[in-house]
């Protein structure tokens, strides 16, 4: 996109949404873009605003497009130093939050009766503050939220009575660093210049404190032949993305792991004592302490812990201890809660506050020590809702002008020369980042190690946060529950996953529901039998099993919050099979789609000239560009982020669980994930995968087959499909041997204000039609006008579709396959290349990248 | 093959001919108008069923991805199968001048037309916005469009019309020799409404002359319909890329299949029909024997037909085909496989028997056995290829829901309701053909 | 205008058959039979020249192989659309169309061609019809002048006629 054009639309564009937002309140009529405009908005361009991505604590950046006054969709920020571009599925759903129709609308006062009425800000505010007043002294509890509304809680009550509450806190992991270097705070872990990456247990392209980040890393790493081993009793999505994973305890491994004599090792643990004492010691060993791991900056989950129980007065800011942390609540007297959704915490309060989502708010974030990132409205807000800062001002009694000024005030003394260009340019740029002095671990003690839970007969438990819903907080965007588990496959529930021969000897099978126990609760939810779990071993993913969060989340799955990791019993309960899952076989059957090679890379060579197919018909023309793709699958990691960047760009309805178990998800893009290559699971279990989506044929079997010309080529290499034409009578979804087409089964209905978020460029389809992939065409469309108004051709890099946009791998290649220097054609032509089921002649213009597995 | 010599014996005279076949249009007693309600109960359930999909949406069905065709296809072949024994009946036994085709042939037309009406209907319950169906006509849309005359649908669109229009026009035009015969032996307003179907016949010469003439052509016309409409059909599932359809064998294998079915079904609702009207003179058991050896000329090439499809699936070792053959007979509707083969071959062998051949009970048994083999056949041919085709992450299994079931019921009951209808309303027999197969009358021989 | 024309009713095919042979060599005038069943013998003494129903047929099987051609090719140029590969005139589907378009306009041409020929559809059946020629009676109408009505009622008669009526036509 052109830079100047951009920045300066930002720049006023940052002026109307400041203006916008600071008068929300008093002036919706500041909000009018149909009939009078504010001077920048152009009806039918998108204005971008940069902001931050607060879905959890790794801060990365985003860029939100708005069209018209409201924000249809959020990109990475190519600028951010945390995410460089990428961002994550939940990050992609922070949109479903903005526009969740479950979101609260007024404040709400429990009444005599105990029962939450909506009350006016007046009457609320009086309320919360009496309660706090009568109840002692307050303690906030908030998540990481370091940096200015940090400092204002803070001026309220006080360090000490601020708690950073984060349901995932890694507290063994900084305790290992203190008692190991004597920094007790999270490393700042250098991926890609790392050649040797043993990961113990660490998820680190999953939830694991900041996997965008990390996932871009360890991509550039392996583009430059890096190494990767996962060891641990489940085969995540990380350890499948390994090229070696050595099934077993962790914690033993870690302690026995010798490290190769070479240079750029790395080695990360899990949230476990003794692993993570073990790692350091190997870092230390390796020398890779200082230099790929490093403690230049400290994290803002540092001072967060995970465990929590508080009494007396307590606000709670945008966090949901009652569902993450049961219990901690109980000795609280009087809870006030700040929150945009209901939640289990709103339910337990006494009086709720409904506050902005990220996209509506000003705020600022400090992920690592010197990453300022800013965090500025997209559009103003959806509701009557306000700042948390507002919120906590006026509850406080702060002598503080409104948040957003306190915000400015706080950046003014980060940077007090020339500041009103500075803030201009950190808005524009998304945040400041700086760099800071390095701070080298020097000692390294040699604490004795930690005492190791004894190993208990039975099975152990293991608690993992999950991909789509983190701790819980993500688990209210539709798009995310229909987001299949990447491992699994499973949509709209939870489940345990437990190894074959433990589950015979219970009699369970995949999908009966079970009960798991532990010492501190049981949880009923369905099992998943499977060998990517050692025997001995279950695990459950965390976020599901809410009782209040919305009709997304609520009554959906089981909550494992409550349990503690370590010994536990699994029980079967009945044999109905509900579990929805979609796919049909685990294994390729040699059928080469998603390929795996362990033969090392020859080194650039090209490879050997591929015999022409023979063809009756001539080849095709095109017109200036032929649009490709390539999809690199070493690169990618399976996180489904392209998935929900493309429900997002597309208008992609939801389906709901019922009718995925019957076959009708629509993502156009999917992941197939199988177990290995051949007809049967290789042994320890490895799991290949790719995206499968309209492969845009040249020779398309569907094209020639619809009766009504619904489906046809373009000159531009594009499979189009035409929503008005199409009569639904499926033919050409039968014929895609890819069967990358999706049915509208049923008229959708979205529930306001989530139509707010439908992509005004793109139809909205109606029942009986078909619909697919189609390259983001809408954003073609847009360059090429953009480009002919310029009087050029389009440049690689031009057009990005949201699937390539949004991958935190950088996987996804997109551009002119007739340009001979572009990135896609490039790529083409690498040995790693193919094309999926190409002997059936389809001439596909996505091209694959066979994933390697490195010898270690 | 000795049916005159049959009648000759009997030796119906023309005058018996008449008061036996058109006395079938006497009014109905109590039992015909109840099996019309439940008929017309069930049909309208169906419809019913039809509205609902409309109003929801094709999801209210089973059909899913990646099994976007299921009952409603099966249901379409099913029934353009059985429209095709009719015509063979009709035309292609009339050019090679059979002669027991002229007591059967009218009531087969019958079948003909009502199956391929009945078949009309599921290209428009099966399409996602039927509302717009009238797309797939040729004629100039949107600015120039017209449909995709590549896509085997359109094909469709010209056979099953064609056909429909073709046989409609067969069967309409030998009935008016015979409707004049009705008109001349009613009163009132029948004879009226009978006049004016049968357009004022008389019989002359010369109608006569021209009439056979154009019976002959129409009958030429009309036999290579019954080859290629069916293999347009089956170049549905042919010219597509799916594992278990992309073949050359199906175009003789559906019309062997067709033929097969249409004569199962004839045999059905004319060996019923023979009791309950009293037409053994005119439909004897040599003619339902006659049916029966033909069904097992069909039922071997059908046979023949699965053993060359398993056997190039193997010897082609193509996997896909394989792979898919080897689900076909062991997977998940394996038994729907050896069903269908031992409906559609085994149980016709038995034809080779001739007291089976003569017994009416085992030829509706057996017969009703075909019709629910061919049905199958259609059901794993469609169901079986999409729901395991190339990509094994999307292979699936197929159940139909209740939209699916009463639809099919209600066709099943909409083509019944309009035989029925028929056989009160028009001769069942074609009492003009059974009188030239009759020896002319002479002094001796009175008529 | 009125004619005249005596029709005379046989019971057996023989007897007709002499009849009409009478009728033909005493040239009484224009000869019509009218019987149950067609009787290709008969038609052959009265008229050896086929039905021109055949070259409606032929007519209509070259229209519509015509027309199917036209159509496909025409609107294939009239709005070309690629899909799959193949060429804007992929003449072996088209084919496919034109050879059911033979057959359907063949099959309306010869249906057009029948009713042509034999005047139909009638308003009315015709006066003097007799509904026994439906049913058991083969008639020999024979028109002629009304002085010959008497003479030509007894010739048929000692054909073998059953019974002998006048008709006006």
């Amino acid at each position: 996109m052109d830079k100047n054009r951009r920045d300066f639309l930002k720049i006023l564009g940052i002026g109307s949404a400041a203006g916008m937002a600071g008068c929300s309140k008093s002036a919706p009529d500041a909000l009018v873009p149909y009939v009078v405009p504010p001077e920048e908005m152009v009806r039918g361009n998108a204005l971008w605003f940069r902001t931050t991505c607060r879905e959890c604590p790794a801060g990365c950046g985003l860029e939100a497009r708005v069209r018209e006054g409201r924000v249809h969709k959020v990109e990475g920020n190519p600028e951010h130093p945390v995410n460089g571009g990428g961002v994550c599925a939940r990050g992609q759903a922070a949109v479903q939050g903005l526009y969740n129709p479950d979101r609260l609308r007024t404040p709400l006062v429990r009444d005599k009766g105990g029962k939450l009425q909506p009350a006016s800000w007046e009457e609320a505010e009086k309320a919360a503050q009496e309660g706090l007043a009568r109840a002692g002294a307050v303690t906030v509890v908030s998540g990481a939220v370091r940096g200015a509304l940090e400092d204002l809680i803070r001026t309220w009550v006080g360090p000490a009575r601020h708690i950073t509450y984060e349901p995932v806190a890694y507290e063994a992991i900084r305790e290992a660093n203190r008692r190991v270097f004597g920094i007790g705070s999270l490393p700042v872990l250098r991926f890609a210049e790392a050649k040797l990456i043993v990961l113990f247990g660490a998820d680190v392209l999953e939830t694991y404190i900041s996997p965008v980040g990390y996932a871009r890393g360890i991509a550039e790493a392996r583009r430059k032949g890096a190494r990767l081993v996962y060891a641990g009793p489940r085969l995540s999505l990380t350890a499948a993305r390994a090229d070696e994973w050595i099934p077993g305890d962790e914690r033993q491994i870690a302690r026995t792991y010798q490290p190769p004599a070479q240079e750029g090792f790395l080695a990360v643990a899990g949230n476990d004592p003794v692993t993570a004492q073990a790692v350091n010691l190997l870092n230390q060993r390796a020398g890779a302490i200082n230099r790929t791991v490093r403690f230049d900056r400290e994290s803002a989950l540092d001072g967060a812990t995970s465990r929590l129980e508080v009494s007396g007065a307590v606000v709670v800011v945008d966090t949901n201890p009652a569902y993450s942390a049961p219990h901690s609540l109980d000795q609280a007297r009087f809870v006030v809660c700040l929150s945009p959704f209901q939640t289990e915490t709103t339910e337990a309060a006494h009086v709720v506050f409904p506050i902005h989502t990220p996209l509506e708010s000003w705020g600022d974030y400090e992920p690592w020590t010197g990453i300022h990132c800013l965090q500025q409205p997209a559009m103003t807000p959806v509701f009557d809702t306000r700042e948390a800062g507002d919120v906590i001002i006026r509850l406080g009694n702060l002598k503080a002008p409104v948040f957003r000024e306190y915000l400015k005030e706080r950046w003014r003394k980060l940077h007090p020369q020339d500041f009103d260009a500075f803030w201009a340019e950190s808005l524009m740029r998304g945040g400041w980042w700086r760099e800071v002095p390095e701070r080298k671990a020097a000692q390294v003690l040699r604490p004795p190690e930690p005492v190791a839970a004894p190993a208990e007969p039975g099975l152990r438990l293991i608690t993992y946060p999950s991909l789509s819903h983190f701790d819980g907080r993500s688990a209210n965007r539709a798009w995310l529950q229909e987001l299949p588990d990447p491992v699994t496959q499973v949509v709209w529930d939870s489940w345990v996953e437990i190894h074959p021969e433990d589950a015979a000897r219970h009699g369970i099978r995949t999908g009966n529901r079970v009960r798991v126990t532990t010492g501190s609760g049981s949880i009923e939810t369905a099992a998943y039998v499977y060998r990517g779990i050692q025997p001995g071993n279950i695990a459950i993913p965390l976020g599901q099993g809410h009782t209040h969060y919305g009709r997304y989340a609520s009554g959906v799955g089981a909550n494992a919050f409550g349990l503690a990791q370590g010994p536990a019993a699994i029980q079967l309960l009945s044999r109905t099979r509900d579990l929805v899952a979609v796919g049909g076989s685990d294994l390729q059957h040699g059928r080469e789609i998603a390929r795996a090679t362990t033969r090392p890379p020859s080194g650039g060579s090209p490879p050997p000239e591929k015999q022409e197919e023979l063809s009756l018909y001539p080849p095709h023309s095109h017109d200036q560009y032929r649009w490709g793709m390539a999809i690199d699958l070493d690169a990618c990691t399976a996180c489904g982020a392209c998935i929900v960047a493309c429900y997002a760009e597309n208008n992609i309805p939801v389906a709901g669980k019922e009718r995925v178990a019957a076959g009708r998800i629509m993502s156009w893009i999917r992941l197939e994930r199988f177990f290995g290559q051949g007809s049967r699971p290789a042994e320890p279990l490895q799991m290949d995968w790719t995206l499968m989506l309209c492969q845009q044929c040249d020779n398309a079997p569907c094209e020639a087959v619809c009766p009504v010309y619904a489906a046809y080529h373009n000159k531009e290499g594009l499979n189009g499909q035409i929503y008005n034409r199409c009569v639904g009578t499926r033919y050409c979804a039968n014929n895609c041997p890819y069967r990358a087409r999706r049915f509208n089964w049923f008229q959708y209905e979205r529930p306001a204000p989530e139509d707010w978020q439908l992509n005004p460029d793109v139809t909205v389809r109606t029942k009986g039609v078909m619909e697919k992939c189609t390259f983001c065409i809408q954003r073609i469309v847009e360059a090429k006008d953009r480009a002919r108004r310029e009087n050029r051709r389009l440049a690689d890099g031009d057009v990005t579709p949201a699937c390539a946009q949004s991958c935190p791998a950088q996987a996804i290649v997109f551009g002119n396959l007739d340009d001979p220097a572009s990135r896609v054609a490039r790529a083409a032509r690498q040995e790693r290349a193919y094309r999926v089921f190409e002997e059936l002649n389809t001439r596909p213009a996505v091209t694959y990248l066979e994933r390697e597995r490195r010898r270690v | 093959m000795g049916n005159s010599a049959t009648l000759r014996r009997r030796l119906p005279t023309y005058t018996t001919v008449d008061a036996d076949l058109v006395k079938t249009m006497r009014p109905a007693r109590r039992p015909y108008y109840l099996a019309l309600l439940c008929l017309a109960a069930v049909a309208a359930w169906g419809g019913y069923a039809w509205s609902v999909q409309l109003r929801t949406g094709l999801g209210v069905a089973g059909i899913s991805s990646p099994v976007g065709w299921g009952f409603y296809i099966t249901t379409f072949v099913f029934w353009v199968g059985i429209a095709h024994s009719g015509t063979l009946i009709s035309a292609v036994l009339f050019l090679f001048r059979v002669r027991w085709r002229a007591a059967i042939y009218r009531s087969a037309e019958a079948v003909t037309v009502f199956a391929v009406m009945t078949a009309g209907l599921f290209p428009l319950i099966h399409l996602g916005r039927p509302w717009v169906a009238y797309w797939l006509m040729p004629y100039k849309q949107m600015g120039g469009l017209f449909p995709n005359f590549r896509s085997p649908l359109v094909w469709d669109v010209f056979a099953v019309s064609t056909y429909f229009t073709v046989s409609a026009l067969f069967f309409f035009t030998g009935m008016v020799p015979d409707l004049a015969i009705v008109r001349d032996r009613s009163q009132g307003w029948r004879e009226k409404v009978y006049g004016f179907l049968a357009q004022g016949w008389q019989g002359t010469n010369l109608q006569w002359k021209h009439y056979t003439a154009a019976y002959v052509f129409l009958a030429g016309l009309a036999t290579p319909l019954v080859i290629s409409v069916h293999s347009i059909v089956s170049w549905d599932f042919a010219m597509s890329i799916n594992p278990g359809w992309h073949t050359a064998i199906f175009p003789p294998y559906f019309v062997a299949g067709a033929i097969h079915s249409g004569l199962a079904m004839v045999a059905t609702i004319v060996i019923p029909m023979r009791r309950l009207f009293g037409l053994e003179t005119f439909i004897t058991r040599e003619h339902l024997a006659s049916m029966a050896k033909f069904m097992i000329m069909t039922g071997m090439v059908l046979g023949y037909s699965y053993c060359v499809e398993f056997f190039i699936a193997w010897y082609s070792n193509n996997p896909y085909e394989r792979d898919l053959f080897f689900y076909r007979a062991f997977g998940d509707y394996a038994w729907a496989l050896w069903l269908l083969v031992g409906c559609n071959v085994l149980a016709p062998s038995l034809f080779f028997i001739q007291r089976v051949r003569y017994s009416t009970p085992w030829l509706i048994g057996i017969s009703l056995l075909v019709n629910v083999g061919m049905f199958y056949e259609r059901f794993v041919i469609i169901v079986t290829s999409l729901g395991r085709s190339f990509d094994p992450f999307m292979w699936s299994v197929y159940v139909p829901r209740w939209p699916e079931v009463s639809i099919l019921a209600g066709s099943l009951a909409f083509f019944f309701l309009l035989f029925l209808l028929f056989a009160k309303v028009f001769p069942v027999v074609s009492m003009w053909e059974v009188k030239e197969l009759l020896p002319l009358p002479s002094k001796e021989h009175r008529a | 205008m009125t004619g005249h024309s005596v029709i005379g009713f046989f019971a057996g095919y023989e007897s007709l058959v002499a009849a009409v042979k009478g009728a033909l060599e005493g040239r009484c005038g224009e000869i019509r039979t009218i019987s149950p069943i067609p009787l290709p013998e008969v038609n052959e003494l009265l008229g050896a020249r086929p039905s021109p129903v055949r070259r409606f047929t032929l007519a209509g099987a070259l229209t519509g192989f015509l027309v199917g051609w036209a159509l496909t090719i025409g609107s294939a140029q009239h709005y070309p659309i690629i899909v799959g590969g193949k060429p804007l005139l992929s003449l072996t589907p088209f084919g496919v169309v034109a050879y059911i378009c033979t057959i359907l306009f063949g099959s309306l041409f010869t249906v057009a061609g029948m009713l042509l020929n034999a005047r139909l559809p009638r308003i009315q059946v015709g006066r003097g019809y007799d509904p026994r020629l439906t049913g058991n009676r083969f008639g020999l109408q024979v028109i002629c002048s009304e002085q010959e009505v008497e003479a030509i009622k007894r010739r048929l008669l000692d054909y073998g006629a059953e019974e002998v009526k006048y008709v006006e036509v």
